[in-house]
């Protein structure tokens, strides 16, 4: 009795499914008093940024690959000096037993860094090490010192450029001879015998130098001490060379303060804060600079009432107008870390996605002051949930901040005008 | 064979329902309030009568209007009911207008009467629905010039399974008894965007309970039908999970998350029905009178207040000849109107619907029906901040019967 209806009934079924699938359209007319949310958003910028400059006792300066050479002085920042120590052996310890050195020189291979200003003359002092290259733990620091001898085995005066190929020094041809023949003789047969006749190198800005700091090499193929031989018994006269090249180094790296405000620096943990220093507080690649930034009254937060969250915080900080240029460049990108109540590093700032970093701004503020945007809303964050409470605070650190000298330097909030300030959007929803 | 095509349809039309379940089955803003709109679902004739049905019986399939009907299944006769709706919304507020559609999954239901003693029967209907999405309202970053915007957004709703029982007590009077457990849950979304930031709150109200309703029909002097019934109040429990979290600085966080969290129960209001219809000849003349009594359940709304729901409804169906040959002079055409106050009041208004339907009852084979209706309904007013809403509902229902409980010694 249900022949003809049930395939009526199954097509009919298949429809309806058919039109369920079909999606829906959303309302957009009802309007806000329609519904019951009490949502509130709001923007504050009243908490307060506190600025102060710090410096780290030492910083590694052994791993970077970069040999760091020159001198110059920086109004804000003193006199910049940065010395290259290395250590140096062959690959092979054999030469023919009929080579005769005709003369030997330093070739420092540029790595395109530079800082400051390359069109004025500098200075290269080359001078042998006094004390073997030894440390304690694996790394050396910018505060690393090894005595050397008071005279130089070469000067020799260039203008950097950090473009091109490489700065040659020929050396004394009595210093090559020493250690050729000791190595062709077999007196020299390993790295032991050959630091004992040569503990290493000291690569010296000359002590007047006022141009730029420039970095070099540390690779076999760039950087090597190059001996040019020949063999007299061949019937043409063909040059040899054999190089020994760095398999040690550091860069020492120190600035001289006096009669600045970063004179009081002496211990990691003292802070300048800025409104002792100009308003103004300082970052520096090297020499271990770097500014504190601190949010004294951010904990208030929630007195703006319960069941809230921060859905944006963004630091603005103002960079002094005169603190940078096209040879005192500016990094583009910073990157969060926090310190603890000692001034030592805590920890790097990063959410579930990536670390967090912070951009120099594209737009120019009025006067055409450059900002860097700090995206802070992880650090504050953490800081409003941790437990116990801490003193931790945060800074910028730019990636290559072991094997450059650039500086930053910013502007308080007084000082900028309150274009350095805090910006926090805050949502209410309980 | 007839009883394993009964399967298959059966268990299409439960995977169907599986599947209406997950979707949201209305698009109306009113579904914000209370636990969502009443559903629209119909059994049977009723919906092209202006859902009146109080009085009916069961003859133009499963009456769900009153337990008590079920006792007039055909003897011995085993019904599956079901159907589906499409509902074409036309919004407006002031002089803004929009549409939209959504298809809905009606009802499924199983019936069967043994002996002309008692008829039982086992539905699966939706009961409330929610369905809303409020986009892009905007607001004022407080301290600054910028803004953000508000999306909320609602779906699901309660169902009802339900057990129909209904006893012939002597030849005039039938009673009935119903059982239904509500069950359901319904989602909130609501979510604040700023340029480069979201703020997202979700919440998944779960609400349970039981109501029990009766029912009784009387037949008076062998043409007038009385039918009355009474639904308990009752209160439905809820709990509600929450999750809040947020996205920012190119990062999602969850920030709060909590499961089973007591929420406010919800109170079901006393309803009384009457109904009264007659036949003359073969036209079918009915009228039902609902009262449910939501003010004593004290409840409030964060936009509204609940006051007592009155539904007036008429219904009138004519057959040109049952007993006829011709397919045509066997159709059922009904009409009906129904008027309904509504239980929420919003700054003074209450927001009521005027509904008028159009309805066929089309034989198929010697038993079984399809029904067909379409209602006109409108809703509320674009007064202040109300939405007018205009609703077509285009509803077929399939009641499919058989004879299971005939065994030859009763022949």
């Amino acid at each position: 009795m249900l022949k003809t209806p049930f395939y009526l009934i199954t097509l009919l079924t298949v429809l309806i499914f058919v039109i369920s699938c079909s999606s829906e359209e959303e309302t957009l007319l009802a309007g806000k008093d329609f519904t019951d949310t009490d949502i509130r958003v709001l923007s504050i910028d009243t908490f307060s940024v506190q600025l102060s400059t710090i410096k780290f006792d030492s910083i590694t300066t052994s791993t970077e690959e970069r040999l760091l050479i020159g001198q110059y002085e920086d109004v804000d920042m003193g006199v910049i000096n940065t010395a290259s120590y290395f250590q140096l052996s062959p690959s092979t310890y054999t030469l023919n037993n009929d080579a005769v050195l005709d003369s030997v020189g330093l070739i420092l291979g540029y790595d395109t860094y530079f800082y400051n200003d390359t069109t004025q003359v500098s200075t290269i002092n080359i001078h042998k090490l006094t004390d073997k290259l030894r440390t304690d733990d694996t790394y050396f620091y910018n505060t690393s010192s090894y005595g050397y001898e008071d005279t130089p085995l070469a000067t020799e005066t260039y203008q950097a450029t950090p473009n091109k190929d490489s700065v040659y020094v020929t050396l004394p041809f009595t210093f090559g001879e020493e250690l050729f023949n000791g190595i062709r003789d077999n007196n020299i047969t390993d790295d032991e015998s050959l630091y004992q006749q040569l503990k290493g190198l000291t690569v010296q800005p000359g002590e007047n130098d006022n141009s730029a700091i420039i970095g070099f090499s540390t690779s076999s193929e760039e950087t090597y001490l190059r001996f040019f031989y020949s063999m007299p018994d061949e019937l043409e006269s063909e040059e040899y060379t054999y190089d020994i090249s760095i398999n040690t180094y550091f860069n020492h790296i120190d600035s001289d303060v006096s009669g600045l405000p970063q004179e009081v620096l002496t211990d990691q943990e003292y802070n300048l804060y800025s409104p002792d220093s100009y308003n103004m507080s300082y970052n520096q690649a090297g020499t271990g600079y770097v500014t504190k930034i601190e949010f004294p009254s951010i904990k208030n937060i929630s007195d703006i009432g319960a069941g809230g969250t921060i859905l944006e915080a963004t630091l603005y900080i103002e960079l002094n107008a005169d603190s940078y240029s096209d040879i005192q460049p500016l990094s583009e990108e910073l990157l969060l870390y926090t310190l603890d109540q000692n001034n030592d590093f805590a920890s790097q700032v990063a959410n579930s996605i990536d670390v967090v970093t912070a951009s120099l701004s594209s737009e120019e503020s009025e006067f055409n002051h450059v900002l860097y945007n700090v995206p802070v809303i992880d650090f504050i964050d953490q800081k409003l949930s941790e437990s116990p409470e801490t003193e931790d605070a945060l800074i910028l650190i730019p990636e290559n901040y072991n094997n450059t000298v650039n500086k930053i330097i910013f502007n308080d909030s007084e000082k900028s005008n309150y274009n350095t300030k805090l910006i926090i959007t805050y949502a209410l929803y309980e | 064979m007839n009883k394993s095509k009964y399967l298959i349809v059966l268990a299409m039309v439960c995977s169907l329902f599986g599947y209406a379940q997950t979707n949201n089955l209305t698009s109306s803003p009113y579904s914000l309030f209370g636990l969502g709109v009443e559903s629209n679902s119909n059994t049977g004739r009723s919906s092209g009568l202006g859902k009146t049905g109080i009085s009916l019986d069961a003859s133009g399939g499963v009456n769900l209007y009153n337990p008590a009907s079920f006792v007039t299944l055909k003897e011995n006769e085993f019904v599956l009911d079901f159907g589906g709706s499409a509902e074409l919304i036309d919004l407006s507020v002031g002089n803004l207008n929009e549409q939209s559609t959504t298809t809905t999954f009606t009802n499924i239901s199983l019936g069967f009467n043994y002996n002309g003693k008692y008829g039982m029967g086992l539905t699966l209907k939706p009961a409330t629905t929610v369905g809303y999405s409020l986009i892009g309202l905007q607001s004022n970053i407080e301290g600054s010039d910028e803004e953000f915007i508000t999306n909320i957004e609602g779906s699901g709703g309660l169902n009802e399974l339900r057990l129909d029982y209904g006893r012939k007590m002597n030849n005039n009077l039938n009673l009935g008894i119903k059982t239904s457990y509500l069950f359901g849950k319904i989602t909130e979304s609501e979510s604040i965007n700023t340029s480069d930031s979201y703020l997202n709150i979700s919440e998944k109200n779960y609400y349970s309970g039981f109501q029990i309703g009766l029912g009784l029909q009387y037949k008076l002097l062998k043409k007038h039908n009385l039918g009355f019934t009474l639904d308990f109040p009752t209160v439905l429990k809820g709990s509600k999970d929450v999750t809040i979290g947020k996205y920012s600085n190119f990062a999602y966080a969850v920030l709060e998350q909590t499961t089973g969290e007591d929420i406010d129960d919800f109170y079901l209001p006393l309803k009384l029905g009457f109904g009264y219809s007659a036949y003359f000849k073969n036209l079918l003349l009915t009228a039902d009178y609902n009262k449910k009594f939501w003010s004593a359940t004290n409840q409030e709304d964060a936009l509204g207040e609940y006051v007592d729901q009155n539904i007036f409804s008429l219904g009138a169906s004519y057959t040109i000849n049952p007993k006829s040959q011709k397919y045509f002079n066997r159709v059922n055409y009904r009409f009906g109107l129904n008027y309904n106050t509504g239980y929420l009041k919003v700054e003074d208004k209450n927001i009521d619907s005027y509904a008028a339907s159009i309805g066929f009852g089309l034989p198929l084979g010697k038993r079984s029906l399809i029904n067909i209706s379409y209602s006109l309904e409108k809703k509320g007013t674009t007064e202040s901040i109300l939405i007018e809403e205009y609703i077509n509902t285009l509803n077929i229902n399939i009641s499919l019967s058989d004879l299971w409980f005939q065994k030859p010694k009763y022949d």
